[in-house]
């Protein structure tokens, strides 16, 4: 297990440093000039304003008149030492806007899992155990619907109801959960529900296809014959058996959890990484582009580095 | 089976659970209109929720770049300027109010001299300590190095430009008199010095401690989330600040304004700004009772949702702004006067108007006709080669210049459209337009970053932009083709150059209408680019706060926010 951890982590440094530098290298090839934004960022697209002696100084001031891969070689070797460098935009320090922005991020991740996992598992359950009955057809159309259905129209949706029906809609301003829990959950509730209900959906369909495999096999009629309960068999031999594909797709789900908080980050007033992401490539703020792709890939990287992990724990044939 | 109903209800229950819940925001204070007509003695008390349509404040030094259109609340409220605009419609429409002058002379046309109010205190903060504004701040800020010299390019080039080209000097000849010497006059002067994108006095101390202070974060030292910058002489103070969530302004005890019946102001306890970016949760708030105003963008469809709501008063006005084309007149095909006046008179602008979900949007010319005496009445505009809906003798007269020009046969164009709002909307309608005449533009859409550095670069054939009219002076309406901002729309011509000189030293405003009369029949001419119609801003508030408007420049409301007050009853 250790030789494979090591492997794995040494595996890790070519590709977040590929990733990095394909980033790099697309952020430069994009037409746009982060110096032009913030020269004409007082007109909404009145560039009055911006003259060249300005252009020149602001790029000399930003360090943006050294080669390209100079650039490069200096960021990299920050990220060494600990430094993802500063905002272009802002100059505030990249790590200071990540501390602040991704626990918000986070835990809309987190709760959106959660919220797939109670619902894929249950519906996935019951539509493998009752096959062809009303509430297989339902779970199924619930599947086809969560897959069918944007996230984003889904949250829209959530709000338009809330404000027509009740005048209420949860809080616009981030309240963090160690300040006041309740209206923290009020205020990720309806997000979560937006992300978790488009991955409940495949997570499900995968549960039940794997289940309906699963429940076929000699050892489980043969656990019925010996008389266990029904609940006894789908929870201890059933959903173990069939539990691991359905694992492997959670941990690519996580993966776009993280990077598809975007849209919902802006409807809900969330200020996650998600935004901060989508804003900084707005801008060509490329520094903070940079850190975050680093920063997704390496979740990424961990993410799956722990499923692969946990195939050991869930089946004990597994060994590294 | 019973697993999973149990479950779906639990999930139903803690929804509804939670939506009854008290929110994290304050619930509104009463669900119901004031009674009709009432607006009665002004009460002190109150908080006032404005949204920010931003993340966070960049800079709390009012003179950087990239703040001040989205964030004049904190300047507006937290600074003063000299002068103000008056409490009407249109800046234009009234005389500009001393704000931190209590009277001003003009000895001749290229002097002024602002005589302080005194005793104003700037906000008791350290390192200000609430001493006393006095002239030499008028001074120091006006001819702050840093700003005015170009050392920082974020300056707003607005303050760099009246700086450095239009004042000769600033004397203070005693501790409340200052005498600004211009190098010529300067019609739009007055303006400009109540105008909060410019003018907004800062504390030489705080700037010069943060500037000092080599552990500060931001622009050159000069603010990311530094409130230590935010002192100034205004009706609020800056209490909190939380990046990303947004702030609170609390009454400024020692405010030297007050109201026209002797009360102190501001009436309000405090004013608190909640960053939010997208525009529709922003009304969906104020639906949800957590706002009080949302500021501008509002469309059609908020504002009648809002109207349907009963608890806002909605008021609206006609600004500067508006989609345009923008041509390139430094090379093929829009080099040539006589095409861009061919698609000026193609193009009926009533008909790309349609799409727009805002009511009262109306063709205009140059400068709107609201803004007077510099506007053109509408009853004119709507008679006028290429503005008039009747478009049979445009088109006549267009075909014949197109055959003239030997292009009779078609050709075509790239059109940049900018992403968002409905630009791309506008410009399917124009592309149909223009296919009737065997025009083919081909549409292009990107992104803001990408339209900005084909326009600085002048890498396009005709780029459609959002709006024209930047700021309350006609001179604004017409900035792309003077002076220095030419270098981005690459035309000039000598003669609007002479007219544009002519119209910024005519101190007289009948005559500075004249004179914009001529450079409007010139850009008729010429077309360097293709105004298509104006746009309305809405504004709306819960209506137990009283004397709240809207205004095309909505740095004009800010300054009055310290007469609003909240009718309890």
């Amino acid at each position: 297990m250790r030789t494979f951890l090591v492997r794995r982590l040494l595996l890790a440094i070519p590709t977040l440093i590929g990733a990095s530098l394909l980033i790099f290298l697309i952020m430069r090839v994009l037409p746009g000039d982060v110096v032009l934004m913030i020269l004409g960022a007082g007109g909404e697209g009145n560039p009055y304003g911006i003259n060249v002696p300005d252009v020149e100084r602001l790029r000399a001031l930003l360090h943006l008149d050294r080669p390209p891969y100079e650039q490069y070689a200096l960021w990299l070797w920050d990220v060494v030492r600990g430094d993802l460098g500063t905002s272009l935009r802002s100059q505030a320090p990249i790590a200071t806007e990540v501390a602040q922005r991704l626990p918000v991020t986070l835990e809309l991740a987190f709760l959106a899992l959660l919220v797939s996992l109670l619902i894929a598992i249950p519906v996935g359950v019951v539509s493998a155990l009752r096959q062809d009955s009303a509430a297989d057809y339902v779970g199924r159309l619930f599947a086809i619907g969560g897959l069918s259905i944007p996230d984003f129209w889904l949250a829209s949706l959530f709000l338009l109801l809330l404000v027509t029906w009740f005048r209420w809609i949860p809080s616009v301003t981030y309240t963090p959960f160690f300040q006041d829990p309740v209206t923290n959950l009020q205020q990720f509730l309806f997000p979560a529900l937006a992300l978790g209900v488009s991955t409940s959906a495949s997570v499900a369909r995968m549960l039940r296809s794997q289940l309906l495999e699963v429940v076929r096999q000699d050892y489980i009629r043969t656990a019925y014959a010996k008389g266990l309960r029904e609940r006894t068999v789908v929870l201890r031999h059933a959903i173990k058996n069939a539990i691991l594909p359905v694992v492997t797709m959670l941990g690519l789900r996580v993966g776009r959890l993280l990077g598809g908080t975007v849209i919902l980050e802006s409807i809900f007033n969330l200020p996650g990484v998600g935004r901060l992401l989508l804003d900084s490539i707005s801008w060509r703020d490329f520094p903070v582009v940079q850190a975050l792709v680093l920063i997704f890939t390496a979740s990424f990287v961990a993410v799956n580095l722990l499923v692969d992990m946990s195939y050991a724990w869930l089946d004990p044939r597994v060994r590294y | 089976m019973r697993c999973n109903t149990g479950l779906a209800l639990a999930l139903a229950g803690l929804a509804a659970g939670l939506a009854g819940c008290a929110s994290g925001a304050p619930p509104p204070p009463e669900d119901k209109a004031p009674a009709a007509g009432a607006e009665g003695r002004p009460e002190y008390g109150g908080s006032f929720r404005m949204r920010v349509a931003g993340a966070e404040i960049p800079s709390f030094d009012p003179r950087q770049e990239g703040i001040t259109g989205q964030y004049f609340h904190v300047n507006g409220l937290v600074y003063s300027a000299m002068m103000r605009y008056p409490y009407a419609k249109y800046a234009t429409s009234a005389p500009m109010e001393c704000n931190l002058c209590e009277r001003w002379e003009q000895p001749d046309p290229s002097t002024y001299v602002f005589h302080l109010r005194q005793g104003i205190k700037w906000h008791n903060k350290p390192p200000v300590n609430g001493r006393e504004f006095v002239a030499e701040d008028v001074r120091w800020t006006m001819t702050d190095g840093e700003g005015v010299d170009g050392k920082n390019p974020r300056y707003i080039r607005w303050i760099r430009d009246l700086s450095a080209k239009q004042i000769a000097r600033i004397e203070t000849p005693d501790k409340y008199t200052v005498r600004i010497t211009l190098k010529q006059p300067y019609a739009p002067f007055l303006l400009y010095m109540g105008n909060p994108y410019i003018y907004h006095f800062v504390p030489r101390e705080a700037v010069a401690a943060a500037r000092s202070d080599t552990n500060k974060e931001g622009f050159l030292g000069l603010g990311l989330n530094d409130t230590s910058l935010a002192i100034g002489t205004g009706p609020f103070t800056l209490k909190e600040y939380t990046p990303k969530v947004g702030g609170v302004l609390a009454r400024n005890p020692d405010y030297f304004r007050k109201a026209a019946n002797g009360d102190s102001l501001p009436y309000l306890d405090e004013v608190r700004l909640l960053f939010i970016t997208d525009h529709k949760l922003r009304t969906n708030a104020m639906l949800a009772g957590q706002l009080d105003t949302g500021g501008i963008y509002l469309d059609d469809f908020d504002i009648n949702k809002l109207e349907k709501d009963g608890r806002f008063s909605i008021d609206n006005t006609l600004t500067g702004f508006g989609p345009f084309v923008l041509f390139n007149t430094s090379g093929k095909p829009f080099d040539d006067a006589r095409l861009r006046r061919a698609f000026h008179l193609i193009v009926d602008r009533y008909e790309v108007m349609k799409p727009t979900n805002m009511r009262l949007t109306q063709v205009e010319r140059w400068t709107p006709s609201a803004w007077e005496p510099y506007g053109t009445p509408l009853e004119v505009v709507e008679k006028l080669p290429g503005y008039r809906s009747d478009k049979n003798e445009d088109h006549a007269e267009a075909r014949k210049i197109l055959k003239d020009l030997g292009l009779d046969g078609g050709f075509k164009f790239n059109l940049a459209v900018q992403t968002g709002g409905q630009d791309e909307q506008f410009a399917t309608v124009l592309q149909a337009q223009f296919k009737a005449f065997k025009i083919d533009a081909n549409i292009e859409v990107l992104d803001r970053a990408t339209t900005l550095q084909r326009r600085v670069d002048g890498a396009f054939e005709a780029m459609m932009q959002p709006q024209i009219c930047s700021g309350p002076d006609p001179e604004d309406c017409i900035q792309e083709f003077t002076r220095d901002a030419r270098e981005n729309s690459k035309f000039s011509h000598p003669e609007l150059d002479r007219l544009d000189a002519l119209q910024a030293q005519a101190l007289d405003a009948k005559e500075r209408a004249k004179i914009f009369g001529q450079i409007y029949d010139l850009l008729d001419q010429q077309q360097p680019s293709l105004s298509l119609f104006r746009s309305p801003w809405y504004t709306a508030w819960r209506k137990e706060f009283q004397g709240y408007m809207a205004q095309p420049h909505t740095e004009g409301i800010i300054h009055w926010v310290d007469q609003v007050w909240r009718k309890k009853s």
